[in-house]
């Protein structure tokens, strides 16, 4: 009967509309009944309605009261139910306290994750309709890449400028490409994040400015001259202290001055995820300003694809006819320079989905899942733990709910109080989960990999975030919750009335749920163990891979000459002084000069071995290349294996000559020395001449596989951007100071950065197995804690429920050791079942985490033997005190116990 | 457009009270809204003003207390109308509510009757 009526109300709250039409019916028919009955009596029609109305009284007020009836009644239940939860949470505050904190931190740590993972790939770029920007990639069949990390490429400007005019589908495509300017006139020079763009950015984005104005359309076509510049709200806030005559300031980038003539929107900061949100934008009119050496000379050239293009599908057109038509422009443009776009075709990409660059998402995406299943393994024992908590308290509780069934209280009234018990638990574990989110966040952010290291990714608990935990707690409150509350509130009334209210339970069978909550929960800590114990090898051999240098005792900074128009005449001046002063500061060994550092990429050129060219149809490989000085291999320590390395006397008027990478000459001439051997670059007919074969190297992430580098001195190959190495007698951190001194006196206007030691970068680079050890160790520690704590539990529990049988068996003659056998016995049971379900399960997930591990096989046999090991020490022990106080039961007490 | 109540010549009757009533009449068999307001209205000889639209409110409490059930059917000129009626639980609190209702206008008739001896 309660339970009928209660969900008799409560689906009358979600039929109210329903309701309130048929109560509307009702009132009608009543007057209707009135006004004929006052016809009867004789009254006028009119007279006979009025009347009626009169004596029925305010309608209105008839239906909102009636309404109110309901939904008083319905709060008021509500309210009482919170109450007695509330009250009845507080009374047993040590097992509330372990169930929130359980929650709080499997809460805490999926909110934080979460967090991170919005940030960098669910939040949406903030511009109008993003779902219909695409951008454009360069595919290129003719040239080979070793790294699918190269398989969408940049756009060439010529080639851009002939898809906006011909395409039909897009209404615009603009063109960006990101570079850092040294913004002088201030205190010092800095640098800051700058992007050229073509004059429509903005528009095609669908933005307003937040001050002054955009682009106007002509603003990028005379080149030199169009010194506009639109800086970020983040820089107008924290450079210019939001000035509100920020329009028409002038602001010094490479020595030349720009009119500021307007603010982005807040919260924009370029179209992809990662970077300073300090930006300026500038019209690529001014590359002339900005760019330097190959960038500068070439930035007309078809061949070189430097720029980023995106463009808005026009109404009514999806992607993928989009990148049919604009095929065709690519076939196209290849018949029309079969030089420069041999083998070159266009892909299009949704705009969100580049966020973190086009060749980067899956990565991420794999990481980002990685640790979400990790949390949420966490989070599902914390529930299982809860879970567990809820059932063993509803059979201490058995008493009361029996009680007030007997007094009248309906099934679904209890079921409804259970449930508003453990929903408020969850939600007091979800809040106090939320608390240490938003702590927890800045500490994993600080793990975070080194290529996105200066970043303003705004790590905010917004919606999504708070939706998510909210959620997730309601759900876990009412599943979990559920099982229990049913359980519970189905006492055997009868029996537990009369005194004694035992069963005849032995071991499992008597509590198949809890039983079952605790297998699986020891089979999901085993497999986050596994997960731990596989990272942390991968992250120690991971730490033990060879990068091909001398990474300890090295540091550098990195300068760009051409950001302040130097010659290549006054640069080579430059390094040379560099190279001669630094080496002889105090705590120095050598110092050399680089266009790359390591595990900072770099300029990658199709290379095409000696009588092969681009016509000939043969493919090229697209290859990094590195301009450095003579003695940058003895610097970085990394070997000759053959031939030998650069001299002084190696200039541009001698002959050209390279120096390659092992992997490079084992591409090329597989069955041959490469010394001797020839090569050129697309565009370009000079031949260089390999005179050495260098060891392999780290280039873009440890544990690729070698990469193809094609080294040339610094004198031949001219690099506007360089980076300083210096290899130290002592300690790096010592010595950097004095150098980055000297380099800044040689010109006091020189932005110089990434000021670091190589250890760092190394470590930075590391990031992966690193954040994975450390977060998996975590969460297989708190899984192996609750799970411990759970086969504790369902063992007590036990134990008190047979005290009985355990005092008979004791007073018929059953030694101590029995006992302990008998009662360990059934924790062991469960504990091997769930260590058996674990091993199938980390079978299964240990396959996807192959592609994160370094060294270590997925199915590494010590990692799983250890951990399983470690498991049945912690379930014994676990199993061990329960035991001992089932010793202690008195067979006497046991036997009399009622 | 609020109908205003009327003072006397009518009294009101208060909540506690017009679910009695309305029990009471339901006690006779199933009944719609506006028979259980003519009923009462003929029965008090008048002497009871109610408005009917506050029928709806008190029926709906009774509802939500289980005292009545209601159902759809069809009136006596064929009007299709909600029929309500008393539950067993409505009987027993009628019952209860009645005796209650006795007891209590037999202390306040006692109270207001001429004295016997404490008249002076």
């Amino acid at each position: 009967m309660g339970l009928i009526r209660n969900l008799a109300k409560l689906s009358a709250l979600f039929r109210s509309k329903r309701i309130a039409r048929e109560l509307d019916d009702e009132i009608r028919t009543h007057i209707d009944m009135q006004v004929t009955e006052n016809l009867e009596e004789g009254m006028e029609p009119d007279e006979a309605r009025h009347a009626a109305h009169r004596s029925f009284g305010n309608v209105e007020l008839a239906r909102e009261d009636s309404r109110g009836i309901w939904i008083y009644r319905w709060f008021d239940d509500f309210a009482n139910d919170l109450r007695f939860a509330a009250r009845m949470l507080l009374k047993n505050r040590g097992f509330s306290a372990v169930a929130v904190i359980s929650l709080a931190l499997g809460f805490g740590l999926n909110t934080t994750i979460f967090t991170v993972v919005n940030a960098v790939l669910l939040n949406p770029l903030p511009v109008r309709d993003v779902s219909r920007l695409v951008e454009l990639d360069t595919v290129d069949t003719k040239t080979k890449v070793t790294q699918s990390k190269f398989a969408k490429l940049g756009m060439s400007f010529p080639n851009f400028e002939d898809y906006r005019r011909q395409n039909q589908v897009l209404t615009d495509v603009v063109a960006w490409l990101a570079l850092a300017v040294t913004w002088s006139g201030g205190a010092e020079p800095r640098q800051v994040q700058a992007y050229l763009v073509s004059a429509n950015y903005f528009d095609v984005l669908g933005l307003t400015p937040a001050v002054g104005r955009f682009f106007l359309a002509d603003e990028d076509t005379q080149p030199n001259s169009n010194t506009v510049a639109v800086i970020s709200h983040a820089l107008w806030t924290n450079k210019f202290g939001a000035d509100p005559s920020i329009v028409g300031r002038t602001m010094i980038l490479n020595a030349t001055p720009y009119n500021i003539i307007g603010v982005g929107p807040r919260g924009f900061k370029g179209t992809v995820s990662l970077g300073s949100a300090e930006q300026v934008w500038i019209p690529t009119s001014m590359e002339a300003q900005v760019l330097a050496g190959f960038f500068v000379e070439n930035f007309h050239d078809r061949r070189l694809l430097s720029m980023t293009t995106f463009g808005r599908l026009k109404p009514g057109i999806d992607i993928k006819q989009a990148e049919a038509s604009l095929k065709t422009i690519g076939s196209r443009l290849e018949s029309e320079f079969p030089k420069d776009n041999a083998g070159r075709s266009v892909v299009l990409t949704p705009l969100a989905d580049t966020a973190v660059g086009a060749n980067n998402q899956d990565q991420f995406a794999l990481a980002g899942a990685t640790m979400l299943i990790a949390v949420g393994l966490v989070l599902l024992i914390a529930c299982a733990n809860l879970a567990n908590l809820l059932l063993a308290q509803a059979a201490r509780r058995e008493k009361e709910m029996t009680v007030r069934a007997a007094l009248g209280a309906g099934r679904g009234r209890l079921v409804r109080q259970l449930l508003t018990e453990s929903t408020l638990l969850s939600l007091a574990g979800a809040i106090v989960g939320l608390i240490l989110a938003y702590w927890g966040r800045g500490l994993l952010w600080s793990y975070r990999p080194s290529f996105i290291q200066q970043n303003d990714v705004d790590l905010a608990l917004d919606s999504h975030v708070l939706l998510f935990t909210l959620g997730m707690a309601l759900l876990t409150g009412a599943l979990f919750g559920a099982a229990p509350a049913f359980k519970a509130s189905a006492p055997n009334l009868a029996d537990t009335l009369k005194a004694g209210g035992r069963g005849n339970s032995v071991g499992w069978r008597s509590n198949p749920v809890r039983s079952l909550l605790v297998v699986v929960e020891t089979a999901l800590a085993l497999v986050a163990l596994i997960g731990a114990g596989l990272f942390i090898r991968s992250q120690r051999n991971a730490q033990k891979i060879d990068p091909g240098f001398e990474s300890e005792k090295l540091f550098m900074m990195a300068a760009d000459l051409g950001a302040l128009h130097y010659t290549e005449g006054q640069a080579q001046q430059f390094y040379r002084s560099v190279v001669e002063r630094a080496s002889s500061a105090p705590g120095v060994q050598s110092a050399t000069i680089a266009a790359n550092f390591p595990l900072g990429g770099g300029f990658a050129r199709t290379v095409f071995p000696e009588g092969q060219n681009e016509s000939s149809g043969y493919r090229g490989t697209l290859t990094l290349t590195n301009s450095i000085a003579p003695n940058y291999f003895d610097t970085l320590r990394i070997p000759i294996l053959e031939g030998h390395g650069f001299a002084d006397n190696d200039r541009k008027d001698t002959r050209l000559v390279a120096v390659v990478s092992e992997a490079m000459a084992k591409h090329f001439w597989p069955d041959e020395s490469a010394v001797g051997k020839r090569f050129h670059f697309f565009g370009d007919s000079s031949l260089r001449e390999i005179v050495g074969v260098s060891g392999n190297t780290v280039v873009n992430q440890i544990g690729d596989p070698p990469q193809p580098i094609a080294y040339l001195p610094i004198t031949q190959e001219y690099s506007p951007f360089a980076t300083v190495q210096v290899r130290t007698t002592g300690e790096p951190e010592a010595a950097i100071g004095t150098v980055r001194s000297i380099v800044q006196s040689l010109d006091t206007n020189l932005a110089i950065t990434n000021v670091q030691t190589i250890r760092e970068i190394m470590n930075q680079a590391l990031w992966a197995p690193r954040m994975g050890a450390a977060l998996l160790t975590l969460f297989g520690g708190l899984s192996l804690v609750l799970a411990a704590v759970g086969v504790y539990g369902v063992l007590s529990y036990s134990v008190n429920q047979q005290r009985h049988e355990i005092g008979i068996r004791r007073a018929l003659g059953a030694q101590e050791s029995d006992v302990m056998r008998l009662v360990a016995g059934q924790g062991m049971r469960l504990a091997i079942a769930g260590l058996v379900l674990g091993l199938l399960l980390s079978g299964l997930f240990a396959r996807l985490l192959a592609s994160l591990l370094f060294g270590v096989s997925a199915m590494d046999p010590w990692t799983f033997a250890g951990v399983t090991s470690l498991l049945l020490v912690v379930a014994l022990i676990a199993c061990y005190i329960p035991a001992r106080r089932a010793l202690r039961v008195d067979p006497l007490v046991a036997l009399r116990y009622d | 457009m609020a109908s205003k109540r009327k003072a006397a010549p009518r009294l009101e009757i208060m909540q506690g009270t017009l679910d009695l009533i309305i029990l009471r009449t339901l006690r006779w068999g199933a009944m719609h809204g506006h028979g259980i307001v003519t009923f009462i209205q003929q029965t008090s000889g008048d002497t009871f003003k109610i408005e009917h639209g506050s029928l709806y409110p008190a029926l709906q409490r009774l509802l939500q207390e289980g005292w009545v059930i209601a159902e759809w059917g069809t009136s006596s000129n064929n009007r299709r109308a909600r029929f309500y009626r008393l539950t067993a639980a409505g009987r027993k609190q009628l019952s209860s509510e009645h005796s209650k209702w006795e007891r209590f206008s037999e202390a306040i008739a006692r109270i207001l009757r001429p004295g016997s001896s404490e008249d002076a």
